[in-house]
């Protein structure tokens, strides 16, 4: 490949653009009229059935970094890429078997409310919700970026107004739809983001005679046999294991996926929904990883990398050489789709942070009325918006891909060792769970800060302070260390008899909301 | 006549005793199960780079590693599965049976 239209304005993603987002927004009208409360708000009512909501935590799940950053990275590095895949799939399984029942059983609208259950109320919102806002900021930060990117390629438009715009829509979505149109936004995206993803890998294997064998043969002869190994993104056994942490726990530790629990009647319809998300993310991750390796003989290496350093273009390139301007307008809808509805999702979870767990748990004990609380979640999101858009504006131009990492290191190492020890270990305790969450976060930061993707590449000091890449081998083995070392320390005994008072709920679903 | 059942009669109940510690059991081997699969790929990746190197057959270009990968994958999808499967039937079902059971008594 030789040119592209990337660039330059491109009147059909532009076009698709429009029907993507008049849809959602007539959806958006709709859902209005149906969000009264707070049951609404949160969790759709409780509403939605398996099969939906396991779409719409797919398309919660599968953000640009995954779309366009593993299709990117497997273009670049070759088999690199595919750590990322397993990485973020090997996940789900854990949250099906250990955190799906209970977590359906005992929460109302928000991870926060089962780790809280039995503990004291106040201090576990106060810091959980911090936590919770905290990993969902950073994620926020790499989808606005990306946008603004993306759409200043694609669209022709400028870096600023793309990002005032998908702050508005999602202030949109998210204030007058809650999460009921937020659902409908991720449920069309799911399908929108697999079908193109399907349509774009059965043409590229299509110039293979639809052979694997024969596309990897062309990788190799392109770019050697090394390409198809594992090489230099891993570097040592340690931050091997550290990223594999991260990937797999810190996808069961991120508030906008856990919150998804929520919007289905029962435990039973819980499980369906984790077990077509896998199903989705895991073909979804198959797909991409193919147009990595079409991009990187179709389109070739040098090219991906001249249009975007890191990559992330390979897919829209791909579907450009495969099939002219159209597809490459349609694959860049789509790819703009997803970062918006990736980006109500968290605008809902951080909204629900903030009213539900920080000012009606930690601030009012736990007691509001509904409608004052629907108005407290509506200004949050509103304030989200408006910081999503400042803080899209003060990191343009800066490489943002870390800022994945580092939510997914936080939710690994604060949000995650809480949950399943409060679901799962009887004698932990307040003072456990806050010890414990407030070691994991300050660790994540810090470390991430002090490692060689920060200090080394982003402050260009010649060596860093913390010498692995990724942290949560370190930062999640202490945040569990620290929970149970300090709820052995002091027993606490109301926490204990409410573990077991809530048996019947927690395995049957008795009295569960 | 139907009784309240109180959560007591529930946790005292030998057959809800059984049954909860045969889910823990499914939960716990297949999380294990879940957890070598992943590890067991990436500890392939820290230390034995050149085995995944290897093709799969001596005239195609295609590496271990790449089933390997994919297979990780899939294998994760059944084991979801599987459980997702025997708590929706099984499982459930058996709840229902010791609240029903409890009611008539």
């Amino acid at each position: 490949m030789a040119a592209t239209l990337l660039g330059q304005p491109n009147p059909i993603a532009i076009a698709f653009f429009i029907i993507f987002v008049l849809s959602t927004i007539g959806i958006t009208y709709w859902a209005a009229k149906k969000v009264k409360g707070t049951a609404e708000f949160y969790a759709a009512g409780r509403s939605i059935t398996g099969f939906q909501n396991g779409l719409a935590m797919s398309g919660d799940y599968m953000s640009a970094a995954s779309f366009l950053g593993i299709a990117g990275l497997v273009a670049t590095c070759g088999y690199d890429g595919l750590l990322y895949s397993v990485g973020w799939l090997v996940g789900w399984p854990i949250i099906l078997f250990l955190i799906a029942e209970p977590l359906r059983n005992l929460g109302k609208y928000t991870y926060i409310d089962a780790v809280a259950y039995r503990l004291s109320l106040r201090p576990v919102k106060l810091v959980a919700g911090i936590s919770s806002l905290v990993t969902v900021l950073f994620y926020l930060i790499a989808q606005m970026v990306g946008a603004g990117t993306l759409v200043q390629l694609v669209f022709g438009l400028p870096y600023e107004s793309a990002i005032i715009l998908v702050g508005i829509l999602m202030i949109v979505y998210v204030l007058f739809g809650g999460m009921v149109a937020t659902t409908w936004v991720q449920i069309i995206k799911a399908g929108l983001l697999l079908g193109g993803a399907t349509i774009l890998v059965f043409m590229t294997l299509w110039q293979f005679d639809f052979s694997y064998g024969a596309l990897f043969s062309e990788a190799s002869a392109q770019y050697g046999h090394s390409f198809l190994v594992p090489g230099s993104l891993i570097t040592s056994p340690l931050d091997a294991f550290s990223l594999a942490l991260a990937l797999m726990f810190g996808t069961a530790g991120l508030p906008h996926i856990l919150m998804r629990f929520f919007t289905v009647p029962d435990a039973k319809e819980a499980r369906k929904s984790v077990f077509y998300a896998t199903g989705f993310i895991g073909y979804f991750y198959i797909l991409t990883v193919t147009i990595g390796f079409g991009a990187a003989t179709l389109v070739g290496r040098s090219m991906v990398m001249s249009v975007d350093k890191g990559g992330n273009m390979a897919g829209p390139l791909l579907a450009e050489v495969l099939g002219g301007g159209v597809f490459l307008g349609f694959i860049c809808a789509v790819a703009f789709a997803t970062i918006l509805a990736v980006v109500a999702g968290l605008t809902v979870s951080g909204a629900s942070a903030i009213s539900h767990d920080l000012y009606v748990g930690f601030m009012k004990n736990g007691v509001s009325d509904e409608k004052r609380e629907v108005r407290i979640a509506k200004l949050a999101t509103l304030a989200l918006g408006v910081i999503a858009i400042i803080l899209g504006f003060l990191f343009k131009g800066q490489n943002v891909a870390f800022m994945v990492g580092l939510a997914f290191a936080i939710a690994a190492s604060a949000n995650f060792p809480a949950l399943i020890m409060s679901l799962l270990w009887k004698k932990f305790t307040t003072a456990g769970a806050v010890a414990s969450m407030i070691t994991g976060l300050v660790l994540a930061v810090v470390l991430i800060f002090l490692s060689p993707t920060i200090w080394v590449d982003i402050l260009g000091n010649p060596t860093a302070i913390f010498p692995l890449k990724n942290v949560a081998i370190v930062s999640m083995t202490s945040s569990f260390v620290v929970g149970i070392i300090v709820s052995l320390a002091k027993k606490e005994e109301n926490a204990q008899q409410i573990y077991d008072a809530i048996i019947p709920r927690r395995y049957l679903g008795r009295g569960a909301e | 006549m139907v009784n309240k059942i109180s959560e007591k009669d529930i946790v005292n109940d030998k057959d809800f005793k059984d049954l909860i510690s045969k889910r823990n059991t499914i939960a716990v081997t297949l999380s294990i199960l879940e957890l070598l699969l992943y590890f067991g790929f990436i500890a392939l990746i820290a230390y034995n780079k050149p085995y995944l190197g290897r093709t799969i057959s001596p005239t195609s270009d295609t590496t271990i590693g790449i089933p390997i990968a994919i297979g990780v994958i899939v294998i994760s999808i059944i084991l979801g599965g599987i459980y997702a499967y025997w708590a929706n039937t099984s499982y459930d079902a058996s709840v229902k049976k010791i609240i029903e059971r409890m009611e008539v008594e």
